[in-house]
């Protein structure tokens, strides 16, 4: 009479720890599927990526034309450069491309030199610089880390322009790695 | 009770956060200034002074919108540069006295100048700062400053500190624009919402 609590005891005790090996289990994997959950909802692939900014409206930029066009209409459009160049000056402007840290300097001339085979440059002329960095390739990212083959595609816009006038003289347009 | 005293703190510090996020408009202008006195027709920018990436780009972004009215005859900031550096005169790229101001306004032979600044307050929180410009309409003949502007907004990386350049440019730009109107005997309606404008 006296073993069969003990023996009640023992039983409840197995059943005790294997329930609660049960609920460790369960509890575990739906640890695990919402651990999974979390990377996935974090997981992107790509093919392609944008930095900042809005892409240059391609339309707009058909829509430049020499000795027509006004510097108010390309503000209005394209809304303040990344810099502006005006001849013998160093130009100070944010790099493109992801980490954007500190500033870059660039003699203007460099921007002019794009112009001088077709145009005389004087002192009223100046050069709207925009650009557009774009990050192209096929990427994943994911919380735990990522994989991708990407790289940097800068599209850049100078446009000439005679201050005096106010009138767009003229444009271009490159992509740049 | 706990709750009361935690969703206060809640309330307080979110009121803080959106204090540090919203943009902020400093206007003041000289109260004992009778407009219609005076008969201005020629306004000139001088070049803006300030972190070298925005001086340009931004006098050229107020010239801008200073050229939306058509009362006066505005002076670009690139064309007063060019006219004072053929009278042998530099202006400073870190800060316009009103002297020098008032002297490059006869020089161009304008009845007034506006200058200006573009600077960087660092906040305490990482990448978070407030871009801070400044302008001042100055009357040539007097020397006395008509009216100042200033107008801070918060940088938010996600939009790149250029739109944030355009923000404060406006703001300023419109605060000098009602002035303008003002003497023309018309009113500015500005464009820009949703900003908190400080007046004295």
């Amino acid at each position: 009479m006296e073993f069969a609590p003990k023996r009640d005891c023992y039983q409840t005790g197995v059943k005790d720890i294997v329930m609660s090996l049960c609920k460790m289990k369960i509890i575990l994997s739906h640890a695990i599927f919402a651990f999974m959950l979390i990377c996935m909802s974090a997981c992107v692939v790509g093919k392609s990526k944008h930095i900042v900014g809005e892409p240059f409206n391609e339309a707009r930029i058909k829509g430049i034309q020499r000795a027509e066009t006004t510097k108010q209409e390309i503000l209005t459009w394209f809304g303040p450069p990344v810099a502006i160049a005006r001849q013998g000056e160093i130009m100070t402007f944010p790099p493109p491309g992801p980490t954007k840290e500190g500033y870059k300097e660039v003699r203007s001339e460099t921007f002019f030199e794009l112009f001088s085979a077709k145009h005389a440059i004087i002192e009223s002329h100046i050069i709207y610089y925009y650009y557009y960095p774009e990050i192209k390739g096929t990427f994943v990212e994911s919380l735990p880390g990522g994989s991708s083959k990407k790289r940097l595609v800068v599209s850049k816009l100078w446009i000439l322009i005679n201050d005096t006038t106010g009138i767009v003289e003229d444009h271009l347009l490159r992509k740049e790695e | 009770m706990k709750k009361a005293v935690l969703l206060s703190m809640a309330i307080a510090l979110f009121s803080l956060l959106l204090g540090c996020l919203e943009t902020v408009r400093h206007f003041e202008r000289d109260e004992e200034l009778e407009l219609e006195r005076l008969n201005w027709g020629k306004i000139a920018i001088l070049p803006f002074t300030g972190i070298p990436a925005f001086q340009r780009v931004s006098a050229e972004l107020f010239s801008f919108h200073m050229c939306k009215q058509k009362h006066f005859v505005i002076i670009e900031p690139a064309i007063a540069e060019i006219e004072l550096k053929k009278q042998r005169i530099e202006l400073s790229k870190i800060q316009i006295k009103i002297e020098q101001a008032q002297k490059a306004g006869q020089i161009l032979g304008v009845d007034a100048v506006i200058v200006g600044s573009v600077t960087i307050k660092k906040g305490e929180f990482p990448n978070l700062g407030r871009l801070v410009a400044g302008v001042s309409l100055t009357n040539v003949s007097t020397g006395k400053v008509v009216a100042t502007s200033i107008c801070s907004v918060p940088i938010q990386r996600v939009y790149g500190e250029h739109k944030v350049l355009q923000e404060a440019t406006e703001g300023v730009a419109n605060d000098i624009l009602s002035i303008l109107y003002e003497l023309a005997g018309e009113t500015w309606n500005s464009p820009q919402k949703g900003i908190v404008t400080k007046q004295e």
